[in-house]
């Protein structure tokens, strides 16, 4: 067997280091959890931003998902309690806006078939990770 | 009875076949040991709730218990994140739950339902030593409330180098998905800790100890928010210990609480707010303790003398998610 | 399958309008071949899922940057390389290696058979010496040679689609593969010698 060859052949056998099988499915489940921490300490504004910036989107579909997102956004930030930051707390002007969308969100056509693949929707809870971290030695 | 009486049971009948053979005695303690185990379980499971968070992602499954007996609950922080609509069940039946409070710096979550219940009573989980054993109850995946039994095998302050908000226990334990926020209880029957996280496939596992989540209980209490304190301070260890300690200042950032307080660079902390200190470390779970607007004394080492310094803590700032999941 | 798959551009649409559960489903697709990726970079598990966590969290943040001027999986093999390089870089202890669970699948690859059965059936002895002399091996690249051996040798990627991944031309792909080649075999010469 030339060596170059054996090397070639040898390497493409480390495509069996996979992690346990189950593995995958956590990892969407962390990676939910992360976005929704990161809507947490978004401030309100910036996710606001984000969202509404999509509903120029050219395709005339997409500004219905973008405002029911954009809702969704409102109404993820406006159910956090007790934050410290003052982004979490929501004006009234935001509650109307969250209550009109909602009926929005309820009713918006679903214009999409679902993906194929579906992560079972009831997620039983227990992360790998701590929820906080800390610096050691700073106080 | 599970498979461990069942197997004590048949170490007792076997007995008399080992050259060291289990006495009268052996035999009422191993009896007892399980009765007090089944017990403790029979006590204490109808105190231990399913609790279920929907949003627009789906629904989230965990586990939870109440605390006291006007239905406040403790349950995991990313069970109820961001949820928009929290159920709790028990006793077989469905009730809303309102999110009173999610602390995400110690992963606990406080839940209230509008009915009595009855609860688990708060031990003293400072007193948890190595080698303890623990009875962890909760609802793994949909399977009916179940009780695990385990050791305690350290308390640690990180994992995989990164550091915790607070020491969480180590235990070795089997727990499964659907436990976090299960509560973990020592013999007497009394709630140590909460079920955090599982190590890598579930086989070991960390628990925030009860003492931590009592102080996100005592917040709300007393101020009807979170204040976590924060006093601005940055330590290293010295070459050499002064008075038993190596926790050196090393900064003390601008206008914070720490370099008004008259702390200075050098001074070699000894004790915050009574907690001892004696390396860098330490300080991680003194200051976690801390809360702002409360005054504590820090006892520190300079020039060879020993002082009390009081210092104010502020509102601790919030990292970032990002800047928090990459450490210190 | 009996009706096909939503294509990427799709999914990528969807999740600029704001649609987080098309990106979910485009985690669930790219999710093990990245892992792969970044696992054979690392050498490390626990190092690998935080990567990646990290991969996916900027990717959805950037995504309405992407403009589909390249199709989407170079793009987000673009970003896990280059994010595995920068913290391969930082990284300032060597972590040891974890051999962790091989799936049960190479036990029956042709190639494994005749690497490590010289006719003789101790396969697990063997398939752990060599899960460890590659892993050593592959460290002692430099993070660049090592990811076009990754995306070469162990993803089967093509030359062309290397280049466009790290921004270099094919030709400079080749060269590497080639230098890198040559570092292994030195490396692995004990194993050569059956």
């Amino acid at each position: 067997m030339d060596s170059e060859e054996s090397i070639s052949k040898l390497l493409r056998l480390k495509r069996y280091e996979q992690p346990r099988p189950d593995y995958f499915e956590d990892f969407l489940a962390e990676f939910q959890l992360r976005q929704r921490a990161e809507v947490i300490h978004r401030p309100f504004w910036n996710i606001a931003w984000d969202r509404f910036s999509s509903l120029f989107s050219p395709l005339p579909s997409m500004r219905l998902v973008a405002a029911s997102s954009f809702a969704a956004a409102v109404i993820a930030t406006g159910v956090t309690l007790n934050w410290s930051s003052q982004e979490a707390k929501t004006s009234p002007a935001t509650w109307n806006l969250s209550s009109a969308a909602q009926t929005r969100l309820e009713s918006a056509p679903s214009a999409f078939t679902a993906p194929k693949k579906r992560v079972s929707s009831l997620q039983y809870v227990l992360p790998t990770r701590p929820t906080g971290y800390a610096s050691a030695r700073s106080f | 009875m599970n498979w461990f009486c069942h197997s004590l049971w048949a170490l007792a009948l076997l007995a008399p076949l080992f050259p060291l053979s289990l006495g009268a005695a052996d035999q009422s303690t191993a009896q007892s040991l399980c009765s007090e185990l089944g017990r403790i379980f029979e006590q204490h499971r109808r105190s231990v709730v399913r609790v279920y968070a929907t949003d627009e992602l789906g629904v989230r499954v965990g586990s939870g218990f109440f605390i006291d007996p006007s239905g406040l609950i403790y349950t995991h922080a990313g069970t109820v994140m961001s949820a928009e609509d929290v159920k709790v069940s028990f006793g077989g039946r469905m009730t809303p739950a309102q999110v009173v409070t999610i602390d995400e710096r110690n992963g606990v979550a406080i839940l209230k339902v509008d009915c009595a219940s009855p609860f688990i009573p708060i031990g003293d989980s400072d007193q948890i030593t190595n080698a303890t054993p623990v009875i962890l109850i909760g609802f793994p995946e949909d399977y009916e409330v179940s009780s695990h039994l385990g050791m305690i095998a350290a308390r640690e302050r990180q994992h995989l180098g990164k550091y915790f908000a607070t020491s969480h226990f180590r235990a070795n334990m089997a727990v499964q998905r659907g436990e976090g926020g299960a509560p973990v209880l020592n013999l007497a029957g009394e709630v140590i800790g909460i079920l955090m996280a599982r190590i890598g496939d579930g086989t070991a596992c960390h628990i925030l100890p009860i003492r931590a989540a009592e102080k996100t209980r005592q917040d709300i209490s007393r101020f009807g928010e979170l204040r976590p304190g924060w006093v601005g301070g940055e330590v290293e260890d010295a070459a050499a210990a002064h008075a038993g300690s190596t926790a050196q200042i090393l900064t003390l950032g601008p206008g914070t609480p720490a370099a008004q307080s008259g702390l200075k660079a050098g001074d070699v902390i000894l004790s915050i707010d009574g907690i001892p200190v004696t390396r860098s470390e330490d300080v991680l779970d003194a200051a976690y303790f801390l809360t702002a607007g409360d005054l504590v004394e820090v006892r520190i080492q300079r020039d060879g003398e020993t002082r009390s310094i009081s210092v104010k803590p502020t509102t601790r700032p919030v990292l970032p998610v990002e800047t928090m999941a990459l450490g210190n | 399958m009996d009706t096909p798959e939503t294509p990427d551009s799709e999914l990528v649409s969807r999740t600029q309008a704001g649609d987080a559960r098309a990106f979910d489903e485009l985690v669930v697709r790219f999710s093990p071949r990245l892992y792969g990726l970044v696992y054979n970079m690392t050498a490390s598990h626990e190092d690998t899922n935080d990567l990646l966590q990290d991969i996916f969290a900027k990717a959805y943040r950037s995504i309405k940057g992407f403009q589909g001027k390249s199709a989407f999986y170079t793009w987000m093999h673009t970003i896990a390389v280059n994010m595995t390089i920068n913290f391969l870089k930082k990284r300032n202890r060597r972590k040891t290696m974890s051999l962790d669970d091989v799936d049960s699948g190479i036990l029956s690859d042709p190639d494994f058979i005749k690497a490590t059965s010289h006719g003789d059936p101790s396969q697990d002895a063997n398939l752990v010496e060599l899960q460890k002399k590659l892993n050593e091996s592959m460290l002692k690249l430099s993070h660049e040679h090592r990811a076009v051996v990754t995306m070469f040798d162990i993803q089967g990627m093509p030359h062309a689609e290397i280049a466009k991944i790290l921004k270099i031309s094919e030709g400079t792909v080749r060269s590497r593969l080639f230098y890198a080649h040559r570092q292994l075999q030195n490396h692995l010469q004990e194993f050569m010698k059956h």
